[in-house]
């Protein structure tokens, strides 16, 4: 069963400093993460570390989330997103 | 990183084997170095969304800025040993390791902390009206 998600205050200011294209690819992650609980990651604490990487043009972009699953509210829990721009080599 | 004024001067000959070798070798360790600072983190983390330990988040951090620091001045020194010799092994994954950890240092001690403390406040959005929000100030 799939669970539902939300952001926290500053988790949703670190997905508007993204790109539109960036947010949405980081949207459809969530969603994906969210249909097949609990989220693969790795575990520090209670807390699941997600990240993910999409190229465009000549730049890689690396997105990092961390995720807080409540299996009884059946919500993954994020609590901040971060994300990074480097030169992309061939 | 202790190895990189060796690398340097490996750098400086023509012997292309030896220099793709020891980029190769510094890449890994780094790598592994990485990994490292990763297994300390979670064995330090306490249970919990209540529980944020900043003093020890803070000193992890630290090693995470170090290991990023290192490992651009590394890589630094494999671009221009690419440029000379050829391919080095292992190099993209050091670069996406980087990246990752870039992205992770993106996010201050302050945001880290506040973010946890607004979960268990209940101040969230639902993805429903992340997507709506998104959508309406991309119009």
């Amino acid at each position: 069963m799939s669970y539902a998600w939300e952001l926290s205050e500053r988790a949703l200011a670190g997905l508007r400093r993204m790109q539109g294209w960036l947010q949405e690819e980081t949207l459809d992650e969530l969603d994906r993460l969210a249909a097949e609980p609990p989220p693969a990651g790795r575990q520090v604490g209670d807390a699941v570390i997600r990240d993910f990487v999409r190229d465009r043009g000549t730049e890689r972009f690396y997105v990092f989330v961390t995720l807080f699953p409540d299996a009884t509210a059946k919500t993954l829990r994020i609590s901040d997103i971060g994300s990074c721009v480097l030169p992309r080599f061939q | 990183m202790v190895a990189l004024p060796l690398f340097d001067v490996v750098m400086s000959s023509d012997r292309a084997e030896r220099a793709i070798h020891m980029a190769g070798q510094l890449a890994e360790a780094a790598l592994g170095e990485l990994r490292q600072i990763e297994t300390i983190e979670e064995g330090l983390a306490p249970a919990g969304l209540t529980h944020f330990d900043r003093a020890t988040v803070a000193l992890v951090r630290g090693m995470y800025e170090q290991w990023a620091h290192e490992t651009e001045s590394l890589l630094d020194r494999i671009v221009q040993a690419e440029r000379k010799f050829g391919a080095v092994p292992r190099v993209q994954s050091l670069r996406d390791a980087l990246g990752r950890t870039l992205a992770m240092l993106s996010v201050s001690l302050d945001d880290m902390e506040a973010g946890r403390r607004e979960l268990m406040e209940g101040r969230v959005v639902s993805g429903e009206e992340v997507r709506r929000e998104l959508r309406l100030g991309a119009q």
